[in-house]
């Protein structure tokens, strides 16, 4: 479903990513680690091709980037999902409007969408704001927003840029069963993220490290804190 | 289809954004259209002009107002019998009354009457023939230049060479014209919808974002362009036949008789089917949706 070889990516001479290889299956779960500024949202953006590959190979959801055209952008897009790490939600529009637009542009039939919206935001917890504009919600609840968009279209890769930052133990703890159901019923899922309680939520699931751009071993201090990669 | 039609309202809606940007897209679109209708209607009209001296001309004489009318009466009897067509005279009494009628104004006649300020006047109808067409025509218009007390002569509907001229001059500048109308008409509404697109800058990077193609973002665009094309176009044919409603009797007196003629359909439809055109297309100039 996503193979990646020796992908390496800059911004001018700043090299952010470097050689990274890896591939996943349809169904697999990948946890993307490691510090801040080490690449993962930069990894992401380029696996959703909004940032254009440079250097390395990158197959995704079939299509391979290296030769997708910018205006066949929009077919890759509609099997694969992000969220994203600052949400980019319309802060305007209604909770349930923001869900519903991957289906709109989609041009799905309104009957279709409101079942399916209202299946996800119940899922999530949003139910009680799909009226309230999105710049009324909290953060927290603009992060489900966010999810509840990227998982609404049942996409085939779904990649999600540390979606439990603004959540308590609890929620995040909730989120990462949402995702675990998609992986369960065969969506691939990348999952940036710092928090170690999430990835030992998911024993069988891959871990890639990312250090300064490069894939590294993961490990752990005894605090259960990232310290070394 | 019914994405169609909902993208559709969805341009029309837009037009609700940025009102005076709007406004003054739409004010300009109207002003372009309207001064290149109006150039229309002008060459139009010298056409007609030139096409109708091919087949006879009229001479307008204008005596001088102190010239005492038995002797104008007098010259009038000699020159119907030259070789002319027709010869239509108007004292100064009835050219103010046929003034009055065509300006259909109140005027005041009883002190118009007592202080006259028209000429005697004659319409000379005069037909080319061929052969000694226009040579003669010349020859005829000196004699009459030439009658005692005669003012002035002109050549209906207008002096022939000037009309010539002003032809060749007009019909040079015609495309070129035409063209900068569009250019500029282009490039105010593509920078109109830049304007809304910038705005929605936000909002277009998410549509892309979450699987919206080009064209679905484009064509609300496209729809509010070609509506801005259509609506200036439409405005700016509606104020020329306003104003023409108001100057095309504005000529039409003793003795020039010269009604000025509208512009006829295919012009009437083709300017806001050009603007409408330029309009949907330069959406398409104001954004190139950045997708990544
Ligand atoms: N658009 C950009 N232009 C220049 N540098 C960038 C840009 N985006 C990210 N970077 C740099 O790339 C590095 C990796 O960033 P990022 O991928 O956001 O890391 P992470 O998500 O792991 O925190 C950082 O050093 C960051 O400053
Ligand atoms: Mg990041």
């Amino acid at each position: 479903m996503i193979q990646v070889k020796h992908l390496s990516h800059s911004f001018g001479r700043h090299w952010v990513l470097k050689n990274i290889s890896f591939s996943l299956d349809k169904g697999d779960f990948l946890f993307l680690t490691g510090p801040s500024g080490a690449g993962k949202t930069t990894l992401m953006r380029v696996l959703h091709g909004s940032l254009a590959l440079q250097r390395g190979k990158a197959l995704v959801a079939g299509f391979d980037l290296k030769s997708l055209p910018e205006k066949r952008l929009y077919q890759l897009r509609r099997q694969v999902a992000i969220v994203f790490q600052d949400f980019r939600i319309l802060p305007e529009k209604s909770v349930w409007d923001n869900v519903a637009l991957p289906l709109k542009v989609r041009g799905m039939i309104s009957k279709q969408v409101q079942k399916r919206v209202r299946a996800v935001l119940r899922g999530l917890h949003l139910d009680k704001r799909a009226g309230h504009l999105c710049r009324e919600i909290s953060g927290g609840e603009q992060q489900r927003v966010a999810v509840a968009r990227a998982v609404v279209t049942n996409p085939k890769v779904l990649l999600a840029d540390e979606p439990t930052g603004n959540l308590d133990k609890k929620l995040s703890m909730q989120l990462m069963e949402v995702f675990r159901q998609f992986h369960i019923h065969g969506t691939t899922v990348v999952l940036a993220t710092h928090s170690e309680d999430l990835i030992n939520a998911l024993p069988g699931a891959k871990i890639l490290c990312l250090k300064d751009g490069s894939a590294v071993e993961c490990s752990w201090n005894a605090e259960g804190e990232e310290c070394a990669y | 289809m019914r994405v169609l039609a909902g993208l559709f309202l969805q341009g029309l809606a837009n037009l609700g954004r940025n009102k005076w940007a709007q406004f003054f897209t739409l004010s300009t679109v109207i002003f372009t259209a309207f001064m290149a209708g109006l150039f229309l209607l002008v060459l139009y009209n010298l056409q007609l002009a030139a096409r109708s001296t091919q087949e006879g001309i009229q001479f307008q004489v204008y005596w001088d107002q102190d010239k005492p009318l038995e002797e104008v009466r007098e010259q009038w009897e000699e020159i119907s019998t030259w070789d002319i067509s027709a010869i239509t005279t108007f004292t100064p009494e009835e050219a103010l009354h046929s003034l009055a009628d065509s300006l259909s104004a109140d005027l005041d006649m009883d002190f118009l009457a007592l202080h006259n300020p028209l000429p005697p006047t004659a319409l000379i109808e005069f037909s080319l023939q061929d052969g000694h067409g226009e040579d003669r025509a010349r020859q005829v218009r000196s004699e009459l230049t030439d009658l005692p007390g005669v003012q002035r002569v002109g050549f209906n509907p207008l002096q022939l060479d000037l009309a010539r001229t002003w032809i060749r001059v007009s019909s040079g500048i015609f495309w070129p014209l035409i063209g900068l109308m569009l250019v500029i008409t282009g490039l105010v509404v593509a920078n109109t919808l830049k304007l809304n697109q910038m705005q929605r800058k936000e909002e277009a990077e998410i549509l892309a974002l979450v699987g919206a193609s080009s064209g679905y973002i484009q064509f609300p665009l496209l729809v509010s362009g070609a509506v801005h094309g259509l609506a200036g176009g439409a405005l700016s044919v509606g104020l020329l036949r306003i104003l023409h409603l108001t100057v095309e009797d504005v000529l039409y007196f003793p003795p020039l008789w010269v009604r000025i003629e509208f512009l006829p359909l295919v012009y009437i439809l083709a300017i806001p089917a050009v603007l409408t055109l330029v309009g949907a297309f330069s959406s398409f100039l104001a954004v190139r949706s950045r997708l990544r």
